[in-house]
Parts: C-alpha cells; structure tokens; sequence
C-alpha cells in the first residue's frame, strides 16, 4: 500500500519521490489518495510518469481513497485522473482559464514548440510578443520547457508529461518534467560513457548537469541543453530538482548541489525535473542566458564574433 | 553568389528541434559551404520568435566544427533577436573549440 501524503510539495516532494522509488516494482499496488490536499506540479508530473510506467510494464496498480480526497476537483482540473486512466469520457466540469496561474498536465507529443509555445503563453500571458513586459518570462518557460521535453523525447524512450503553475502569491513559477523511461543513469550507462561507469546514480545526474555530456553524442546532439538550463535556473536564483534512476540532486542558486540516493536498491522509474523560480528574476532572460554561456562555454584566448545583420 | 535560408519559411516561428535541424543543415546549408561560386550564405531568421540550444546547435554548431574559423567569412546571420543572438554565438564557439579539438 502506497499512502500518498497530505503535502507533496516544497520539502514534501523528494520523500514523496522515495515512495514512489520504493513501490515502483511491486507487482500489485494500492494508492491510497484519502489524505492529499496540496501537491505541486512536480508531484502531479511525478506521480502520472509513475503511473504511466506501470501501465507499460502492465504492473496492476489499484487506487482508493479519490472519492474521499479534499482535492478530486483540482485533480481532475489539472488532468490527473483523465492522464491515469482513473476517468474516462466527456468532461463534466466547466475549466477556468488558466492564464497567469496553472497549466494543466499535458502528455509530451511531437510538436514540443508548440507545447512550449501554450504553457509559455499561460506563464506569461502577452509574453509572445518579444516587446511586452512579459516577454523575458515568456522566453525563459519556452526554453526550460523545450529543452527538458526534447530531452524526453530524444533520449528518455518512455512518455513524458509535463505540467506548471505560476501563483500572484509569492511570484514562483513552477515547471515540471517527467517521464517513465530509462532516466539518465540509464541512458548514460548504455551510451558506454567511460566518466559514469562507477558512479553513483546522483553522481551521474551530477555530472549529465556539466557541459558537453550527452547519451546521443554527435552530430545533431551537443549536450549543452540540460547544462545551460541548470545555469539559467541558478543565475535565476532559482532551484532545480532532478531526480532519476536511483538518486537525485538539487540545485539551488549559487548553493552548492544537494546529492541524495534513494537507498536500498530504490529506483525512481525514469526522471523528474522539477524547477521553480521568481517571475521577476526571468525579465532579463537575455542577459542570463549570456552569462550561462559565458560560464559553461567560455570563450577561447580570442573570440571570434560571427557576422548579425538587422 | 549569395545563397539565403530563411528559416521561417522552413520551420514556422519557433526552433527547438535538434535532430530536424541537423537533417536541415546536412541537405540544405553544408553544400553550398564548400561551392567555390557561393561566397555568401545568409541564416535568416527573420520571423523567428523562439529557438532553443538544441536547435540552433544542431544547426550552426556542426559548420563550424567542420570548417573551422573560416566559415565566418562565408555564414552570415540575419534578424536574429538578441535572445537568438546569443544562442547562435554559443554555438559558433561551441563549434570553433570543437574544430579546434580534433585539430590538435
């Protein structure tokens, strides 16, 4: 039995992440959904990667406790029970407009521009104009979320989901990214990547977070995606959770990462990113994407401008 | 002869997919590098709101891993906004320091 916990957020997020390690081969599970009442978009983005790879590995996972739960409403709002198969058929509620405060989980398709191009526009409504104020946040959630969901699709080999929210309250906007696939220990260990074989798995996360480390290699791969993106969110002053496989590791700001295992052979069943960061702090997107750059790719002794014409 | 891309008419207004773009460069732009007759080609990016890393590395990166410094004299990058700026520069560092890697 897998009791969900009452909070699945902030601090309440990586235990939960244990959990959901700790279940994730057991041939028959019950979730108990009784007692949630707050989760966050990364324990949502968890918990339907979690439930999608069970569904593959036709692993039977019952669950109770939904009709009892504080939040059935804002679980089937978010896309939860439709995406976990708990319910099917026309929806039976009329859905608010979610500009400037919540993106519903959305399965990671084909088109992840245009995917990025929605949530962007829900985080930063106006934003898709380069000139409005909203513009730099509107930059900042199109690149995290494309680049995160390109790394599903091109070297997860499962499904990913990816949901966000954004709260007037404390100003935070809040993306996450997960999938059921190999996660990145996995990836790396089966690209024969020398740096990664004795490592532990948040080890390995670690360094997948470092420049020019990629499971797909040349020609049309660089491995800067995850790196770069790690930067932003620290030079954001922002945190970064990525959690695959049997470890995790949490960036935040200038902090020194935080390294954890999920312990006793656990496994999270293939990879959350989980990222919050202040509006304010994404105004000047440019700006922080260039110092990313200057950190992670410095320059050579003369740099060498390519040619822009207006 | 000057050889234009305009990437809007190819990809739409927003670039984030890495291995559509390598095919891009490989059919489309590496060619006309090594034409003797081009001595121009243009990225145009005019139109373009959005691009990611993956993109525009898969794109730019890889001509200059193959050419080197000299492909600056030939490439061109046009009505970039100042975000994709940035992003086309790291990738033409990116591929400069790898040209220079398998140089050595």
């Amino acid at each position: 039995m897998l009791t969900v916990p009452k909070t699945i957020n902030a601090d309440g997020l990586l235990p939960f992440l244990g959990l959901l390690a700790a279940h994730a081969d057991a041939a028959e599970l019950r979730i108990d959904f009784g007692g949630l009442r707050r989760v966050s978009p990364a324990g949502l983005a968890a918990l339907t990667a979690f439930m999608a790879g069970r569904e593959r590995q036709r692993l039977a996972t019952k669950v109770v406790g939904l009709e009892t739960c504080g939040i059935r409403d804002y679980l089937r709002r978010m896309n939860l029970l439709r995406l976990c198969g708990w319910e099917d058929g026309e929806e039976s509620f009329a859905r608010r407009d979610p500009g400037g405060r919540f993106v519903p989980l959305e399965e990671i398709g084909h088109r992840v521009e245009d995917l990025g191009a929605r949530i962007a526009a829900c985080i930063a409504p106006g934003g898709e104009d380069y000139e409005s104020a909203n513009g730099g946040l509107y930059d900042a959630a199109w690149y995290l979320i494309t680049e995160m969901a390109n790394n599903v699709r091109q070297h997860s080999r499962g499904v990913g989901f990816v949901a966000a929210q954004t709260t007037q309250a404390d100003g935070f906007v809040r993306i996450a990214i997960a999938d059921c696939g190999c996660g990145i220990p996995g990836s790396l260990k089966e690209a024969g990547f020398p740096r990664v074989r004795d490592l532990a798995d948040e080890d390995i996360i670690e360094q997948a977070m470092a420049a020019r480390v990629s499971s797909k290699g040349q020609p049309s791969n660089e491995g800067v995606g995850l790196t770069l993106s790690a930067r932003i969110v620290d030079l954001m002053g922002g945190h970064m959770l990525v959690a695959s496989g049997g470890g995790s590791v949490i960036r935040s700001g200038q902090a020194m990462p935080k390294k954890g295992g999920f312990g006793r052979g656990a496994r999270f069943p293939g990879t959350l990113v989980a990222i919050s960061f202040r509006r304010s702090a994404a105004a000047d997107f440019e700006s922080k994407l260039h110092q990313a750059k200057e950190l992670e790719i410095p320059l050579r002794a003369s740099p060498n401008p390519a040619t822009f014409q207006p | 002869m000057t050889h234009e891309i305009h990437l809007r008419d190819a990809f739409g207004p927003r670039l984030s997919d890495g291995a559509e773009a390598y095919r891009f460069r490989v059919s489309n732009i590496d060619a006309y590098l090594n034409l003797p007759d081009c001595e121009q080609v243009v990225l145009d990016f005019t139109g373009i709101r959005s691009a990611n890393s993956s993109f525009v590395n898969a794109l730019v990166s890889g001509l200059f891993e193959q050419h080197g410094v000299d492909a600056l004299r030939k490439l061109v990058f046009r009505g970039c906004l100042p975000t994709i700026q940035v992003l086309v520069q790291t990738a033409v560092d990116l591929g400069i320091t790898k040209h220079a890697e398998r140089v050595a």
